[in-house]
């Protein structure tokens, strides 16, 4: 039986700290990742989360973006859940056995199950959630639920 | 249920890019490196890399790996426990692999190569005749 790592940061919608939001209060890290990129031409080395498969979040005024890396996975091998304020992924990488009569001079690669669960402080527009497995990436594309997305107010005047 | 968690493993940068003139981060993919009687077969992990964006050669004993990764990002960064970058290996053949008849096959992120050992080198069973 697997155990089931859950794991629960805070995403869109709190201040997390990854430069982003709430720009006045990560005034120190935007100022030490732009020193960072400065000298080594790139940004800090990412966080891990020490779970896999490791994860990418972005997003954007409409969509929440997740990308995965998940090598060697077909979509029959994995499963994806959502509900209004998150995610699951869950799967099992299969490595294939070469048969009886070899010998390994490298063994880096690894299988077994895995599962991950993020929860959105935003509210998700479920029914419109897209996934697409190509290259061994995943692309989740998540709608933001449409009471959260920004909303222009035209000033009339009096 | 017999399997087990997968535990994940941090990408490795390459650490000496001496000879390489692209811009960006090389990581060393993840192999696997199975020998039988007749064929050596490497299997690496490339998540991202199309079987287009992928370069194999082969030069004086020397098998060289790359592949390229492309794509932007689709919004603003929120969470990065990634990085996104190209895949950089090369590995010493043994004299003994017909450098001629090596296959390469690309699926799912994942690169499958396929070195034949040359006749020369494959066990051989000889029969003993009686006189």
């Amino acid at each position: 039986m697997a155990i089931i790592r859950l794991r629960q940061p805070a995403y869109p919608g709190v201040n997390f700290s990854r430069g982003h939001f709430g720009k006045e209060s990560n005034i120190f890290e935007n100022e030490m990742n732009r020193l960072f990129k400065q000298f080594y031409g790139r940004d800090l080395m990412p966080a891990s989360a020490g779970a896999f498969p490791p994860i990418n979040i972005y997003q954007d005024e409409k969509n929440i973006y997740i990308t995965a890396e998940l090598p060697g996975i077909e979509s029959s091998d994995m499963d994806l859940k959502v509900d209004a304020d998150g995610i699951e992924i869950r799967g099992e990488r299969k490595i294939e056995s070469e048969g009886d009569k070899v010998s390994y001079h490298r063994r880096e690669r690894e299988g077994g199950t895995f599962s991950r669960k993020l929860s959105f402080k935003t509210k998700i527009d479920t029914n419109n959630v897209s996934a697409q497995l190509k290259d061994g990436i995943l692309n989740i594309t998540m709608p933001k639920a449409q009471e959260t997305q920004p909303k222009k107010i035209s000033v009339k005047t009096g | 249920m017999d399997s087990k968690d997968i535990q994940i493993q941090e990408k490795k940068e390459v650490e000496s890019p001496g000879e390489l003139t692209q811009e960006g981060p090389f990581f060393v993919p993840s192999v696997d490196i199975i020998e039988n009687s007749d064929k050596i077969v490497l299997v690496a992990d490339m998540p991202g890399v199309s079987k287009d964006n992928v370069d194999i050669h082969v030069e004086e004993g020397i098998l060289r790996l790359q592949g390229n990764v492309s794509g932007n990002a689709p919004g603003e960064y929120v969470l990065s426990e990634y990085s996104i970058g190209n895949y950089y290996r090369t590995f010493a053949l043994s004299a003994d692999i017909d450098q001629s008849g090596i296959k390469a096959n690309m699926k799912n992120g994942v690169l499958r190569i396929v070195l034949p050992k040359s006749d020369k080198s494959k066990p051989r069973k000889i029969t003993v005749k009686s006189n």
